[in-house]
């Protein structure tokens, strides 16, 4: 017989349980099938998940696809000193750490031992190998952290030109801002649910939206050339103690830049341990007065229209001329030199009569024809547009001292078109620095051929102007430095006081270098400006002393690299029928 | 009684084959994961070996060797070069004028 009282617990229990069952059939039932909108759309927020697929920036490469900027996956070395201190391993970690990380011992040990920390940086974009290195140490307490950054593979070679993208992957100086439209891309969108350890569940995806990668920034920089270009200018810096010094390299015949460069310098990789000056871009964005380079422009305009020819003698007066009741000096006294004398010689007074010939309407309309005066629209952020007063509002003397390159200003870029349209029979091309720009599936979405701007000169002043400006880097010109062994440089020197808050600094030179090469059918232009240098030998500051020997050591490395070629018996032939006005 | 069976085997069918899809699918989720990580870990292989083939082959890298191995290496003079050179020259290429794209663009 079975106890009643046995019957009883057990019919309570079971009663019990039923309740408890019944109870939370019943919530469970409210729950899915009440009214309980809010509670369904909480837990719907806590599964789904909408994520924004990041991309990283396109890659800028040089002309030969030379990697100059990309996004490179690093990662940050993360120290736990809690960790590692309960652990007894401080000085042990510390130790392997500044070994396998090539950092100071003390400084790693300061940053192991801070108390009670539980999260500290230890090494900030380490490389992928060198976090594995510290990964197979197996420290407690370490790990990495991974991201990605903008990466500059060859730190400050081209660092003014290339500028640089911010934390936030923002474009914000030369290319990368200039062409950050192109480089950024569009994040991708991606909705979808995930389960009760916040795995995604791929099942439950919704919606996703593939990201377009940033496009690829094909320049028509050769990093070959303006690894050339950014040694010489070191060199000129050291060994001349110039402020600054700033050169370009362009291809004639297309316009395109080979080579920009500006000093100082900085590394890309640590833009922000960066002064703001540093980082100017000086190529294009500093206005100098240009002084005897300048004369090129001059006489090549009173060339062409036929107002001298080159062996018209001009009276160089000895070396003072007064016009307007001013007077007008020459570095070295001359008596009579023709036209070809007066660029080899550099005369001021010879040119400022051949632009008194011109007079100021037809000598400033060609200057406005080379393109002064308004900026070359080169695809670089910051550049200067140079000044170049209206012709009306020049006083009476400004007609002699524009002609020897004063009262008015040119960037570095405007300086080397107007000779490279001398090079470039009388053609002005556009200046362009971007080639191509390349989607991520191979869509050329830009492109740029090279364009003709202008014709200010004929072939024959062209190929004239060239012919003289050979004789000024030969025995008895001011720019013999500049020559380069096997080839012929038409060139012209420069040097112009400096200008400092308005006033002329006596002892204080902007000089430079302007130069084509082989003369007679040139291949590339160069220009080369320093700003205050000194040559340690002669204590001189000319353009001709300091800024043409700058120039031959960019020149002759990069001729022989692009294999520029002298001209032969039947293009010499071809070169002097031009010069003899042939048709 | 047999259209029960019959009933109960049809719907225990349609389980088994609801069962299946959802454990195909699950499975091709998991190979979909699988594959993202795996395409963006050799995404970040590609990017660290173009990286390393740039350093490499950089001229500053160049030099450096040089230096290290002791070897002095200049361009060669143009008396070392021997030019092959065409019977009919062209005249000096004129971009501007000829709308032809140059040599080295």
């Amino acid at each position: 017989m079975i106890d009643r009282g046995y019957i009883w617990r057990t019919t309570l229990v079971v009663v019990a349980l039923l309740l408890v069952w019944g109870g939370l059939a019943v919530r469970l039932g409210y729950l899915h099938l009440g009214p309980n909108e809010a509670l369904k759309q909480r837990v719907r927020q806590m599964r789904s998940v909408e994520q924004e697929i990041l991309v990283g920036r396109g890659r800028i490469l040089d002309r030969h696809g030379q990697l100059l900027a990309l996004d490179l996956p690093v990662k940050n070395i993360i120290v736990e000193p809690k960790v590692v201190q309960s652990n007894g391993q401080v000085r042990t970690v510390s130790a392997h750490l500044a070994r396998v990380l090539d950092l100071p011992y003390d400084q790693v040990l300061a940053r192991v031992a801070k108390p009670g920390d539980p999260y500290e940086p230890v090494a900030r974009l380490v490389r992928e190998e060198v976090a594995e290195q510290v990964m197979r140490l197996q420290l407690k307490g370490v790990y990495p952290e991974p991201l990605t950054t903008r990466y500059y593979p060859h730190g400050a070679l081209g660092c003014h030109l290339l500028g640089f993208s911010n934390a936030e992957g923002v474009g914000s100086a030369g290319i990368e801002q200039r062409w950050n439209s192109f480089l950024k891309g569009r994040p991708g969108l991606r909705q979808s649910e995930r389960d009760g350890i916040r795995q995604e569940i791929v099942l439950r995806r919704t919606l996703q939206i593939d990201p377009q990668e940033g496009a690829d920034v094909h320049l028509t920089l050769d990093l070959n050339v303006q690894y050339f270009v950014e040694k010489a200018l070191d060199a000129a810096m050291t060994n001349l103690q110039a402020e600054a010094a700033w050169a370009i390299v362009e291809d004639v015949r297309t316009g395109a830049i080979l080579a920009m460069a500006s000093r100082p310098a900085y590394d890309l990789n640590a833009y922000s341990q960066t002064a703001p000056e540093t980082r100017l871009n000086r190529a294009v964005g500093v206005n100098f007065e240009p002084g005897s380079v300048f004369k090129v422009g001059v006489v090549a305009a009173g060339l062409n229209e036929g107002l001298v020819a080159t062996n018209d003698v001009f009276d160089c007066e000895n070396g003072m001329w007064f016009y307007a009741g001013r007077p007008l000096k020459d570095f070295h006294p001359y008596g009579d030199l023709d036209v070809t004398g007066i660029l080899r010689k550099s005369s001021n007074i010879g040119a400022a009569k051949i632009a008194v010939l011109l007079g100021e309407q037809r000598l400033h309309r060609y200057l406005s024809a080379y393109g002064l005066g308004q900026p070359t629209g080169i695809e670089v952020p910051g550049e200067e547009s140079g000044i170049l007063n209206p012709w009306e509002k020049w006083a009476k003397i400004d007609v002699t001292r524009v002609a020897m390159g004063h009262s008015v200003a040119v960037t570095a870029l405007q300086m080397l078109n107007v000779l490279c349209c001398i090079g470039n029979d009388g053609f002005l091309m556009k200046s362009h620095v971007v080639r191509k720009v390349v989607d991520k599936n191979g869509v050329v979405l830009l492109e740029n051929k090279p364009e003709a701007l202008a014709r200010p000169i004929t072939e024959r002043t062209a190929a004239l102007m060239r012919q003289m400006l050979a004789e000024v880097t030969r025995a008895g010109g001011t720019g013999t430095r500049a020559a380069v062994a096997g080839y012929s440089v038409a060139g012209k020197t420069g040097s112009a006081e400096k200008i400092v808050g308005g006033r002329y600094v006596k002892n204080a030179n902007v000089s430079s270098f302007m130069g084509l090469l082989p003369a007679e059918r040139p291949e590339i232009g160069i220009i080369v400006v320093l700003d205050n240098p000194t040559d340690p030998a002669t204590g001189l500051r000319t353009g001709g002393i300091t800024a043409a020997p700058v120039f031959a050591k960019i020149a002759e490395p990069v001729a022989r690299y692009l294999d520029v070629r002298p001209l032969d018996a039947a293009e010499m032939v071809y070169y002097q029928k031009i010069l003899d006005g042939a048709p | 009684m047999l259209w029960s069976i019959a009933l109960f085997g049809v719907a225990a069918a349609l389980a088994g084959i609801y069962l299946g899809l959802v454990n195909a699918c699950d499975h091709l989720g998991r190979q979909i994961k699988t594959l993202e990580a795996n395409r963006a870990e050799l995404r970040k292989q590609v990017v660290n070996e173009e990286r390393n083939w740039t350093m490499a082959r950089s001229i500053v890298n160049m030099e450096r060797l040089l230096v290290a191995h002791g070897i002095e290496m200049t361009f060669p003079q143009e008396r070392n070069i021997v030019r092959l050179v065409a019977t009919e020259p062209d005249e000096p290429a004129q971009y501007a004028l000829r709308g032809a794209p140059p040599a080295r663009d």
